[in-house]
């Protein structure tokens, strides 16, 4: 094979392994020779387990001359951030309190993909515990933006954003509580699913707010998505809120024609105090989606700013929660943004947190209604293209929470009302950054998403570039 | 508050808490207080579930 294995699409990749055309130490030479030379500039990776990758390979590939394939992705190397935990592995939540917290269960994410076939090159970076949308980490350091080193990833999955992008790793996990997977697939140019809640179990996964917190991954295509999510959905007993239904195929779906289906712009809120160039990015992908047969009407969306406001109030509340006991007895283990945040909480009257619960299914329901007859909606992910590490770096300063509330403004009233969004690269600034938008779908239809933003991706070739290593 | 909590906070942290805050609540103002008697959170799954209803018909 003459195209360097780690530029290969996942999808692609485990097809070459299933056939023979590629081992899966070729594969996984290939990215670690990639970790090896964008490292040092990107700090994406938490740990990076090259021997053992290695061995697991060789392992894939004997099993597989013998006649014994494990599943769909037998033999893919993947690295995932480091918040899921897999039994004997250290697992830091990208934190100096879990600096040396080793796993005791696998999450049931990890384990699915596992048991398709994956094996592990590492751990990925990301914001301390989740909660933080930019990609600084205190104590880790940024993770930088391959497309521009002294610009943000976005957060709070931002190793998982920045390997995919560079061509290290074919597909990380992320999650998104307010904005997680969505932020970094926007800023550095690749596919994320922000999953609707319910769809994808949360057993085993650091948790940072259990009304809000969803599983979802980030890749270089949409049909990428859909194969990982088909084997990442459905029911677990070990967490009750994943739902049992039977599943979509969303890999068959990622193949089918938009033509005739119908997609909204919002009138306002997700249309004011853009930036030029995302503005224009947007109006590019709407005349694609034209161009493919869509139709393309407006649509008035309920206020947003008090979806956002509930949702902020919902999350400080709950992260608080989760956090109360290390917030006494090692607050100085923090850092100082993250601590800022977490007593944010301490300040919610439970009247309001309860407010904010008791009018989520009110507001799902006024959402459904005003997107009736509409396949999805098209909005962007942040008003923005990647601000600078420098810019950006503003740790528990009286302009963090502007700064935050900024960049997470068009992602947090989706994890209120608890939908799914597909990011998708959209386009690039005069700049050469990444622009990405978000197709909200309605509850647990990430098969239309996955369609509509797998046919943008026939259409286009934005998410085929990869950045360069100066 | 936060004493009430059990975890102490000094009077700059309490300001800059309400500095954050301030914000959520005022973009909540309009819903808090409007809220049905017989409006219980659950009601988010009930309307989720009319979703994964019309999803598995499809």
């Amino acid at each position: 094979m003459s195209i360097e294995p780690a530029s290969l699409s996942l999808t692609s990749v485990a097809q070459a392994i299933a056939r023979k055309r590629l081992s899966s130490r070729e594969a996984t030479q290939s990215c670690l020779d990639r970790i090896g030379r964008w490292q040092p500039r990107l700090n994406a990776f938490m740990a990076i387990e090259a021997e053992a990758a290695l061995a697991a390979a060789d392992a894939c590939d004997a099993a597989l001359a013998s006649g014994h394939r494990r599943g769909a992705l037998h033999g893919v190397p993947l690295a995932h951030k480091d918040m899921y935990y897999e039994t004997g592995k250290v697992v830091t939540c990208g934190s100096k309190i879990r600096r040396d917290f080793i796993a005791t269960v696998t999450s049931t994410a990890l384990r699915r993909l596992q048991d398709a076939g994956t094996i592990r090159l590492g751990s990925l970076q990301m914001a301390e515990f989740a909660y933080g949308p930019t990609g600084h980490n205190a104590h880790y350091g940024p993770v930088h933006n391959p497309w521009a080193f002294d610009h943000i990833t976005g957060g709070s999955s931002s190793g998982s954003g920045a390997a995919v992008a560079a061509r290290l790793t074919f597909a990380a996990l992320g999650s998104d509580t307010g904005g997680s997977v969505r932020l970094p697939a926007h800023f550095c140019g690749v596919t994320g699913l922000k999953t609707t809640v319910g769809r994808i179990s949360r057993a085993g996964a650091m948790p940072l707010s259990q009304s809000l917190d969803t599983v979802g991954p980030l890749a270089r295509s949409a049909e990428d998505c859909a194969l990982l999510l088909g084997l990442m959905a459905g029911g677990d007993p070990a967490d009750p809120t994943a739902v049992a239904d039977r599943l979509p195929d969303y890999s068959a779906a990622a193949q089918a024609s938009i033509k005739g289906l119908t997609i909204g712009v919002p009138a306002s809120f997700y249309v004011d105090d853009l930036d030029p160039e995302v503005a224009r990015v947007l109006d590019e992908a709407i005349a694609i989606f034209r161009s493919e047969g869509a139709q393309v009407v407006q649509v008035d969306l309920p206020d947003q700013r008090q979806l956002s406001a509930a949702c902020q109030l919902v999350l400080a509340v709950e992260a608080a929660a989760f956090h109360k006991r290390w917030m006494i007895e090692r607050p100085q283990d923090y850092g100082p943004q993250v601590l800022m945040r977490l007593q944010n909480g301490l300040a919610v009257p439970a009247i309001s947190y309860l407010e904010a619960m008791r009018w989520r299914g009110p507001a799902l329901a006024a959402h459904r209604a005003a997107v009736s007859g509409i396949d999805a909606v098209i909005a962007p992910v942040a008003p923005v293209a990647a601000p600078t590490i420098a810019e950006s770096d503003v740790g528990n300063s009286p302009d963090a929470e502007a700064v935050i509330q900024r960049l997470t403004r068009f992602t947090r009233p989706i994890n209120y009302l608890g939908l799914p969004s597909l990011a998708i690269p959209s386009g690039f600034t005069r700049r050469g950054l990444p622009v990405g938008m978000q197709l909200i779908g309605g509850s647990f239809d990430e098969a239309m998403l996955l369609r509509i933003g797998a046919a943008f991706q026939r259409a286009t070739d934005f998410h085929n570039r990869a950045p360069e290593c100066a | 508050m936060a004493e009430v909590a059990g975890v102490p906070v000094s009077a700059e942290v309490a300001a800059r808490i309400a500095d954050s805050l301030g914000p959520a609540f005022e973009g909540f103002a309009a819903v808090a207080g409007t809220l049905p008697f017989d409006l219980e959170p659950a009601t988010f799954a009930v309307v989720q579930g009319v979703d994964r209803t019309n999803e598995a018909a499809k």
